[in-house]
């Protein structure tokens, strides 16, 4: 690791302009730089003030509209329109990703996710990088061929298994951030008249 | 008994084959040859079968995809994976999870209780709650036996012309091993199915699209039960939607799967029990945290 790299602070990077001292400064900040993807509304819905279905309408949205997502909150997505910023329904929105810079707490999802800073692990190259957003290029393993042609692999089963976690582990990771169990009943059984 | 009963059950409808077959030179030899074979497919598969499959299709897996060499990221995806896992009617199972180190975008459940997600996927989500939801459609694979069921019928389906038998897919897979004799959790018959079945394609087949739609919905479900905002499941599946299925490094996952649009909207139909659960956290800062660490050390 190196320490000293200088923090750059460049927005609107796209991914195939990145260089390695600047993936490096990305890496340590957290902050990423996508290009546009469209997000397209696939019903007629409301931006609305507040992620509530009883806000505010500011526009009514058509269906096939584009829009840029800024961030996720529950079932609600904020988005950008040409002239306005509200919230849609996530479900009334199709399409990946559109934000141009992850949040750099990652406390809330864009779908953007850590892409551009894990570009170079995952094999990029000028080229590579430049479909970041579909990382293709260059695939290792994992395709249907290389999967039926593969030999059986020991050591790395051994090596897996050497990561569980035990159940009282997971209990403490699941304690250091409040989060504890809750009581949902399948959504499915009750659709089918089973337990509600 | 129960074995006794399946055949006889198997013998009867067997004869028909058997006599057409060999009319006026009955091989007795043959038959029963046969019926052993059918009687092999249709036996239930124990627990213990069922977690050493799994470690000969992950054995399989990680002969043709490393995994991911950061120990915090697979440590951590394995303590998310558990935590999700004991919200499941298999709490117990031996749960591993695996981050592969491929590009490629997929996540896959194995029998017994192994899971694999790609770094490729890891890398595209923002939150634990996303994370979990992934972890969680995989966890409800193994909670149902989806796969088992699948080897089961792809058994019977082959049971006449090619059956795995044991013993034999057994010296097959030692035969492939390059010559290496398979030892540990590799050395039984289970294990040695388990690697017949990725080497013959089997494992490769989509599971029926309703299992698929039922995996996403005991996921969210199973998310929700362990405290996260369900909507990372489909905030996951979002995200699927906008990547290319002709693109190789989604191609298999989207072969193996219905298409994103199609989970969603099936996904959709629970929207007032996602939304009952929807303000749980979604942790983005924890995964923030352990990503950004992962990038850091990669360098």
């Amino acid at each position: 690791m190196d320490s000293s790299i200088e923090v750059s602070r460049h927005r609107r990077l796209f991914a195939h302009r990145i260089g390695p001292a600047v993936i490096a400064a990305l890496a340590l900040t957290g902050f990423t730089a996508y290009a546009q993807e469209s997000v397209t509304t696939n019903r007629a819905t409301e931006l609305r003030a507040n992620p509530d279905d009883s806000a505010l309408s500011l526009q009514s949205l058509a269906p096939q509209a584009k829009v840029q997502v800024i961030e996720r909150k529950g079932a609600w997505s904020k988005v950008k329109t040409e002239t306005q910023t509200g919230w849609v329904r996530m479900m009334h929105l199709r399409g990946g990703v559109t934000i141009e810079e992850a949040p750099q707490s990652g406390s809330r999802s864009s779908g953007g996710g850590f892409l551009a800073g894990f570009n170079r692990m995952l094999g990029g190259n000028q080229q590579t990088n430049r479909r970041a957003q579909s990382a293709t290029v260059g695939i290792r393993g994992l395709s249907a061929e290389e999967l039926k042609t593969a030999s059986p692999n020991p050591r790395a089963l051994a090596e897996m298994k050497s990561f569980v976690c035990n159940q009282s582990d997971a209990e403490k990771f699941a304690k250091d951030v409040n989060l504890a169990k809750v009581d949902v009943a399948d959504p499915g059984e009750a659709a089918r008249g089973g337990r509600r | 008994m129960k074995t006794l009963i399946n055949v006889l059950f198997m013998l009867a409808s067997v004869v028909p084959f058997a006599a057409h077959a060999q009319f006026g030179n009955f091989n007795l030899n043959k038959l029963t040859d046969a019926v052993k074979k059918v009687a092999e497919a249709n036996k239930d598969i124990t627990e213990s079968e069922e977690i050493n499959m799994g470690d000969g299709i992950a054995a399989m897996i990680l002969g043709a995809t490393p995994l991911h060499k950061d120990a915090n990221l697979q440590r951590y995806v394995n303590r998310v994976g558990r935590w999700v896992a004991m919200q499941s009617g298999r709490p117990d199972l031996p749960w591993a999870f695996g981050v592969l180190d491929t590009p490629t975008v997929n996540a896959f459940a194995l029998p017994g209780g192994k899971v694999f997600v790609s770094i490729g996927l890891i890398a595209r989500l923002s939150t634990e709650a996303e994370l979990a939801g992934v972890l969680a459609h995989e966890v409800a694979h193994v909670m149902q036996r989806h796969q088992i069921k699948a080897i089961q019928s792809a058994r019977s389906s082959g049971a006449l012309q090619s059956v795995a038998q044991a013993e034999a897919s057994q010296r097959i897979a030692q035969g492939r091993a390059g010559g290496n004799v398979l030892t540990g959790a590799l050395a039984n018959a289970a294990a040695a199915e388990g690697i017949e079945f990725v080497k013959n394609g089997v494992f490769l087949r989509p599971l029926d699209k309703s299992l698929e739609f039922e995996a996403d919905r005991i996921g969210a479900t199973l998310a929700a039960r362990a405290g996260y905002d369900p909507y990372g499941l489909v905030s996951a599946i979002q995200i699927l939607s906008g990547l290319k299925g002709e693109d190789a490094g989604v191609s298999l996952m989207m072969s193996t799967h219905p298409t994103p649009n199609e989970r969603l909207a099936e996904l959709e139909k629970f929207t007032a029990t996602l939304d009952k659960f929807s303000t749980q956290p979604q942790l983005g800062d924890r995964y923030a945290a352990v990503m950004n660490a992962a990038i850091a050390a990669a360098k």
